[in-house]
This record gives structure tokens, C-alpha cells and sequence, in this order.
């Protein structure tokens, strides 16, 4: 009698837990990181920049690489300006790495698997940069975060 | 109404564990990196001509004349100021025989690629010498400009 009593319950219980599995995201096989997704890259669009100049508001196109075989959903993507260069990438310490602010990514882009998706970041030259800041190359840095959407 | 025996409260704990165990694993995460740049662009100079001359000079005269500033750059600019102007010599009339103030203000922004124009007064010493009847007198002038974006 108590089997019994167990034994519609669990029934019920499993058939849940089987239900809110189905419904979740689709397991993916192990990949070469071990038990996640593969790094994705950023890079730059070649030739897609605007030239900056004080009070400016440009465009940065970047790629993003997917390396695996499914989509992803890259969910953020950050940029952090460094020193700038000058033309013969001799540093130019009378600008500062904080005269250019590069927004972060404005809405989540699905990358398809084994492809790449193109992408603007927002891109500013403060109003007050100075004038070392002519004619200058400032690095940036990307990260970013993605899912398996 | 049917109590749930321990037996079955046990269970039940289990497939909550498991439920949660679930939403857990679904999280399937990646990170992106790379690099990048942006630039910024150069300035180039502007230029300062006469576009009116005012009335002819006497000696101890003086007379309003209209200089034009171009601005080639691809941002607009605005006019800190323009300096003071001395004549250069000319056919036997002595240099400085005709010079124009520092004007009280510049106003306004010079758009990309556009001009803006200017009035400056020009007043001959009064004791200029006969050579320096009927000449056209040339008056060296620099301007200060920012970018104004």
C-alpha cells in the first residue's frame, strides 16, 4: 500500500524534472575547453573607423568569431582605450589613454556557428583632449560574454 | 485530504534538488577577446583674407575692413581670437604706418569646411610720410582656432 503511495509521486515529480529539461536549452557535447563554450573573437573591421577629433561621436565596426558549430548569443562586449601612439608608435604621454570612451555593445548579437557577425561600437573623443591628441592610434582592448542562446 | 508521508517528502526534496541542479547546468557560458584601435584625426591651418578693404586711409584715419577664415578641417571650429595687425612696408611708406586692434570678440563657430567672417579697424599714424599715399597696405594676421564639436 505505502509502495503505492510513494510511487505516484515520484511518477509525477519525474515526469516534471523530464519536462523543465526539455524545455531548457539543448545540451551541447563537451568542447575543447572541457565543459563549455570555446573562447569567441574580437577583432576590428578593417578600414571601418571614424577618425576621431574633441567633441566627436564615431563608429568602431568590430568581428566577432565563432568558432563553434552551433550560434552563440554574445551578450557583452566591452572596450578599454590604451596609451596612444603616434604615427612611428613612439608613445605620446602628453594624451591620455582616458581622452577616448568606446561604449559598450548596445544589444545582443547571435553569431552563427562557424561564422562571424559584424558589429558598432560607439566610439568618443572627449571635448577636451588635447592638442598631443592629433594624428594619434589609441589600442583597444575587447572582452566580451556569450551564451549558447 | 491526504497526508504526504515522509517517504514521499523525501522524495519530493530530492527532485526539487535535481530541478535546481537543472537550471543550472542550462547556463552554457563563453568569453570573447581581442584588440583593436581607433584613431584621431589631424588638424590642418586655416587661412585669414581680406574681403573688403574699407575706405582709403589719411593720416591719423581710420577705416573698417572684413577678413574671412576659412576652416578645411572635418570638424567645426571656433575663433579665440585674432591677433593685432602692423603693416609691412611698402613702396617708401615705413612699416607699422598702418595697424588694427586685437578685436574685442570673435563670436560664433566656423562649420566643416565653411568660413566665417570678421570686421577689423585699421587706423594710419598720423604722421605717416607722402609715400604712404594711394598704397595698399598689407597687415600680417594670425588667428587662434578650436575644434568646437
Amino acid at each position: 500500500m505505502s509502495r503505492w503511495r510513494i510511487g505516484v509521486p515520484v511518477g509525477v515529480l519525474a515526469a516534471v524534472v523530464l519536462a523543465w529539461f526539455s524545455a531548457g536549452p539543448a545540451p551541447v557535447a563537451n568542447t575543447a575547453n572541457g565543459n563549455g563554450i570555446k573562447p569567441f573573437g574580437i577583432s576590428d573591421v578593417p578600414g571601418r573607423a571614424t577618425a576621431l577629433f574633441p567633441g566627436a561621436t564615431g563608429t568602431r565596426w568590430i568581428r566577432l568569431g565563432n568558432v563553434e558549430n552551433f550560434p552563440i548569443l554574445v551578450r557583452t562586449v566591452t572596450a578599454t582605450a590604451g596609451k596612444p601612439v603616434d604615427s612611428r608608435g613612439r608613445a605620446v604621454p602628453a594624451c591620455p589613454a582616458a581622452s577616448v570612451k568606446v561604449d559598450a555593445l548596445a544589444a545582443p548579437v547571435t553569431v552563427p556557428g562557424n561564422g562571424t557577425a559584424d558589429v558598432a561600437l560607439t566610439t568618443h573623443l572627449l571635448p577636451g583632449a588635447p592638442d598631443a591628441c592629433r594624428s594619434v592610434t589609441f589600442p583597444l582592448t575587447y572582452t566580451g560574454t556569450a551564451v549558447k542562446p | 485530504m491526504r497526508k504526504i508521508s515522509k517517504r514521499s517528502a523525501v522524495v519530493l526534496g530530492a527532485a526539487g534538488a535535481v530541478v535546481v541542479a537543472g537550471v543550472a547546468y542550462a547556463a552554457w557560458t563563453s568569453t570573447g577577446s581581442g584588440s583593436g584601435s581607433v584613431t584621431s584625426t589631424t588638424s590642418a591651418d586655416s587661412v585669414i583674407s581680406s574681403t573688403s578693404t574699407g575706405t582709403a586711409l589719411y593720416p591719423g584715419g581710420t577705416t573698417t575692413f572684413k577678413v574671412q577664415i576659412t576652416n578645411p578641417n572635418a570638424y567645426p571650429v571656433v575663433v579665440n581670437g585674432i591677433s593685432a595687425g602692423s603693416s609691412n612696408a611698402v613702396g617708401g611708406c615705413a612699416a607699422g604706418t598702418v595697424t588694427s586692434a586685437v578685436p574685442a570678440s570673435t563670436p560664433g563657430t566656423i562649420a566643416a569646411g565653411a568660413t566665417g567672417e570678421y570686421t577689423l579697424t585699421a587706423t594710419m599714424s598720423g604722421d605717416a610720410s607722402d609715400a604712404c599715399k594711394s598704397q595698399t597696405f598689407t597687415l600680417p594676421l594670425t588667428a587662434t582656432l578650436s575644434s568646437n564639436a
